[in-house]
């Protein structure tokens, strides 16, 4: 009685399924794009500073385009599992990755066995940009970066600093900084953002040198004094860049960007990033990515292809160099 | 100003009809979620997340804060009625929450779980609205060093506390640990036992995990059953707990409450552990261990009581640093943001309305949620009686989506399927679940703080020896090590002179 | 029992064997800056260790768990158990390439097919009507995103 009842599951999802397969090619309407709602993939947990900018501007490329967006979150593996995921989406620009610059370009270099080619992800446009600031707590002793330098230099290995993760930006422009400067400082990986900023405002790690998103509310409040930073910052000109300060090399662009899986019709792409263009030229979002500590910076497709291959390959080196790997 | 001053303003701004709706909204909300097995508080309020953005902030927080901490409330419903935890962190309430059904006390049970939660809840909100400055201070020292103590205390307290062999302990809280270093390295980020699966290389989903262990292998072991149980039929004594299960809960709450909102705001905790910890804490504090396991009530009022000032204590970092200590509180973070209010020190100056709003709507949330909770046992006692064909069917549904929530991602329903069948076998052969899941959630993490701290020291291990708070927590596991045998030894002893006398 | 208890030791020593040759090839460290296999790799020896003295030590122990493996399962449809994990693992596989109303609505049917020959259209039904009214709530109430598979409307 009991194997029959389960032969009978069995038979009855045979038949189904194939029913379903023979419907699904009757299926297909070639309608123009886009017709139904976009999927955006968020490759990192929710709260992070991609998660923050792509809700910013869902609503607005939902209006410009015309159907609405959903964020999805598929977090995990510095963001490579979410973009495998939309690697092998369908083509049909219906599936959008939304990742920073350090998944794009920094994970290539550093992780040899990624599950999908950085030519399965073809960019689309990037938005918004995030500048790069080094800082230490309040209560710590530099007052400035020549300070931090000269102590670090006095005291090789002494010195940590924390990032968010292994690969992150965070990471590997302090890495920069330490082979351009001849620095030798302890690299603590911590998990994600705030992580790294417990460990700096508790003192378990010296300073850190990471995203603007993550850390304006403490250099806001005066918790975290900055020394410097990669460029200059609208909302605190005072903080001098590491150009000036003689460290050129160790600058690094964070932004996020869209891409779609390989094989995307130029058509569709031409649309997203035209609707990415449209929205960021809103004031109201503008302001809004101000606000969590971004500036709006759009880049779109050859361009931002040409930049994504460069930046890997810049990469590459540096990883080679400085022996991350 | 003063705190009373503070207060009523913030009462004056929770109590708009707005506000009042938004904090029912999500109490109730929260409540649903927690109640439905594998459903949680984070996967909801991340898509729920959208809906905020047209609402005012402060209308927004205290909504997505009323889910949170609402899934604590509801959590234990499913835990008590069926051994099916409705929040990962309400897998200790099965324990003796469960046998307490069994043996027709299931109201009671649901009371003094409604009640704890409820005294526990309020007194978190207290100590966010006196101390909080305070309490982040201490919770900044927390770094790697003072991590790998606590952790492995708790790790320690749990493992110690197994009902059947402590071997059998020991060796499930490795599988555990083993479980879940899948993923990738925390310090130099190599794939590790991974078997080159892309799905793996975010580790063991924990949902999947804890669901399947308690959820779907408690589903199966019923599903073998030809007789159906009627435990249920008789009636059920009392709906409330009576006067001595008042007395023998006051310790256990006072102590929960206190417990779970201290490990709440560190960093990472999370509301999971502490529960845990708890129901070691009370296990070994009882005049009558042997009883937990069977049905005694401390087993469910201190957890239930230290999940929801835990989930409290979570607030008081965003509130007053906007430090994000789990998923949720980063979401949250991002919500704030996002409405152009800045999370950190300067949130009390800048937008007391939100500060004060949110922390006075803490309040009514908790009582809300006792009055919701309180009637409800009722409905609860009734589902129990929908016949098992039907339940249980839903019952798995409902995991499957829970855990399909999290990731949409189907390998996680298999992991759902593969410790599923784990845990069914585990039951048969008397392994224990709660030191696997405390071993996977622990392990990686003592891991990463051992090897974080190693890196800070540059390989000197007498690092835990200059700083006090770590050294506490390690000299404190140690000799829970080495007193477990030690008694156990002495009370052979003292049993074969009793028995020579 | 005992026999089983045996063979679940000797399982806990297989995992611990796989476990440490799968980490092989993953560079170990020095206990001053342990690599990604230090940790594990102990680990793996640990339960290997514990698993092998927890075998030896039922083996020779008197059978103190008398119910043999027989009555462990004795009167009870244990064959629902695998069907149930079976139907799990087929709804998963094909989740996405059929959706959740149709994968649920199948795998509901398979569980309250055996209510007997009257209910089986009450079974049908009720599946049907579970997975559309479950859908509904979760994709309204709690934004749940269940894939649509086929039936993209």
């Amino acid at each position: 009685m009991r194997a029959r009842g389960f032969f009978k599951g069995l038979l009855i999802f045979g038949m189904v399924m194939t029913l379903a397969m023979a419907g699904s090619w009757a299926h297909s309407a070639e309608k123009e794009y886009p017709n139904r709602e976009i999927e955006i993939v968020v490759p990192f947990s929710a709260g992070g500073m991609v998660d923050l900018a792509v809700r910013v501007i869902a609503d607005e490329l939902a209006k410009n385009l015309g159907v609405p967006t959903v964020i999805v979150t598929k977090a995990g593996a510095g963001g490579t599992i979410g973009a495998q995921y939309v690697s092998q989406a369908k083509p049909d620009g219906y599936t959008l990755l939304l990742g920073p610059h350090s998944l794009y370009c920094i994970e290539p270099a550093l992780q040899p066995n990624l599950p999908y080619k950085t030519t399965d992800l073809v960019p689309v446009a990037r938005f918004v940009n995030y500048p790069f600031v080094l800082a230490v707590r309040k209560a710590a002793p530099w007052k400035t970066f020549e300070e931090l330098i000269a102590y670090a230099k006095k005291t090789p290995g002494k010195m940590s600093y924390a990032s968010s993760g292994v690969g992150s930006g965070s990471h590997v422009i302090v890495e920069m900084l330490k082979v351009e400067a001849g620095l030798d400082i302890q690299h603590i990986p911590y998990k994600g953002g705030p992580g790294q900023l417990v460990a700096v405002l508790g003192g378990h790690s010296d300073f850190l040198y990471c995203g603007l998103p993550a850390v304006l509310p403490e250099l806001r409040s005066g918790d975290l004094r900055p020394l410097v930073a990669a460029e200059k910052i609208p909302e605190f000109p005072k903080i001098p860049t590491v150009a000036e300060k003689g460290y050129p090399g160790s600058a690094l662009a964070s932004w996020a960007a869209f891409s779609v899986p390989k094989g995307t019709p130029k058509a569709v792409i031409d649309k997203i990033a035209n609707a990415v263009e449209k929205a960021v030229k809103v004031p109201k979002l503008a302001a809004k990515l101000q606000d969590i500590g971004g500036s709006v910076q759009f880049v779109a497709k050859e361009e931002l292809g040409q930049e994504i291959e460069r930046d890997i390959k810049r990469m590459t080196e540096f990883i080679k160099k400085a022996k991350l790997i | 100003m003063d705190i009373t001053q503070h207060i009523l303003y913030g009462f004056s701004v929770a109590l708009t009809p707005e506000n009042l709706f938004y904090c029912f909204l999500g109490s109730f909300l929260g409540t649903l979620i927690g109640v439905l097995p594998g459903l949680g508080p984070a996967a909801s309020i991340a898509l729920l997340l959208p809906i905020t953005f047209n609402i005012p902030a402060t209308g927004s927080i205290i909504m997505l804060a009323g889910i949170f901490y609402g899934a604590q409330y509801g959590g234990s419903t499913t835990s008590i009625l069926v051994n099916i935890p409705g929040e990962a962190s309400s897998v200790v309430t099965c324990y003796d929450g469960y046998q307490m059904a069994r043996q027709g006390r299931a109201g009671a049970a649901l009371g003094i779980a409604a009640f704890g939660s409820f005294i526990a809840g309020t007194f978190g909100t207290l100590m966010i609205m006196l101390i909080s400055p305070l309490l982040v201070l201490v919770a900044l020292k927390f770094g790697p060093p003072e991590f790998v103590g606590l952790m492995f205390a708790g790790l320690v307290m749990v493992v110690c506390l197994s009902r059947e062999s402590v071997l059998k302990g020991l060796m499930m809280a490795i599988v555990g640990i083993i479980l879940g270093s899948v993923g990738l390295d925390p310090i130099f980020g190599t794939q590790r036992l991974t078997f080159g699966s892309t799905t793996l290389m975010g580790g063991v989903e924990i949902i999947a995990l804890v669901m399947g262990l308690f959820g779907i292998s408690e589903v199966l072991t019923n599903i073998e059953q030809v007789l159906t149980q009627d435990v249920y039929n008789g009636k059920i004594k009392g709906l409330l707990p009576n006067k001595k299960d008042w007395q023998t809960s006051a310790g256990p709450i006072a102590r929960g409450s206190i417990l779970g909102f201290f490990l709440g705001i560190i960093p990472g905790v999370g509301t999971i552990v502490p529960t845990f910890i708890s129901y070691a804490m009370e296990k070994k504090l009882s005049k009558h261990p042997e009883t937990f396991g069977t049905g005694a009530i401390e087993g469910v009022a201190g957890p239930e009581a230290t999940n929801n000032s835990a989930s409290s204590g979570c607030f008081v970092p965003l509130l007053t640093m906007g430090l994000p200590t789990n998923v949720i509180m980063a979401m949250m973070v991002g919500g704030l943001m996002i409405h152009g209010v800045q999370p950190g020190p300067l949130l009390m100056k800048q937008h007391p309305d939100v500060f004060w709003g949110v922390i006075a709507s803490m309040y009514i949330g908790n009582v809300m949620l006792l009055v919701l909770n309180l009637p409800l046992i009722r409905i609860w006692v009734l589902i129990l009686k929908i016949p098992e064909k039907i339940l249980f069917p839903l019952i798995i549904l409902f995991c499957i989506i829970g855990t399909y929530s999290v990731n949409q991602n189907y390998v996680d329903i298999i992991t759902l399927m593969i410790f599923g069948g784990l845990g069914y076998m585990m039951r048969k052969l008397h392994y224990e679940a709660g030191p696997l899941i405390l071993g996977f959630i622990l392990g990686p993490m003592i891991e990463e703080g051992l090897r974080q701290s190693l890196l800070m020291s540059k390989g000197d291990l007498s690092l835990f020896l200059s700083r006090p708070i770590a050294l506490c927590f390690l000299l404190f596991a140690f000799a829970l090590l080495i007193s477990s045998p030690v008694i156990a030894l002495l009370k052979a002893r003292y049993k074969v002179v009793e028995m020579e006398e | 029992m005992k026999k089983l208890q045996i063979m679940s030791g000797v399982a806990l020593m297989a995992f611990a064997a796989v476990i440490c040759f799968e980490l092989r090839n993953l560079p170990f460290g020095t206990p001053g800056v342990p690599g990604p296999a230090f940790f594990p790799l102990l680990l793996g020896i640990a339960l290997f260790s514990l698993a092998l003295l927890f075998t030896v030590k039922t083996a020779l122990g008197e059978g103190v768990l008398t119910d043999s493996a027989r009555t462990l399962w004795a009167g009870l449809q244990w064959k629902q158990v695998p069907y149930t994990l079976a139907a799990l693992l087929g709804y998963a596989l094909f989740l996405d390439r059929l959706g959740y109303l149709i994968c649920t609505w199948v795998l509901m049917v398979y569980f309250f097919w055996g209510k007997g020959a009257k209910n089986k259209g009450i079974a049908i039904i009720g599946a049907l009507l579970v997975s559309v009214i479950s859908y509904v709530i979760f994709r309204s109430m709690l934004k749940v995103r269940l894939p649509l598979g086929l039936l993209r409307f």
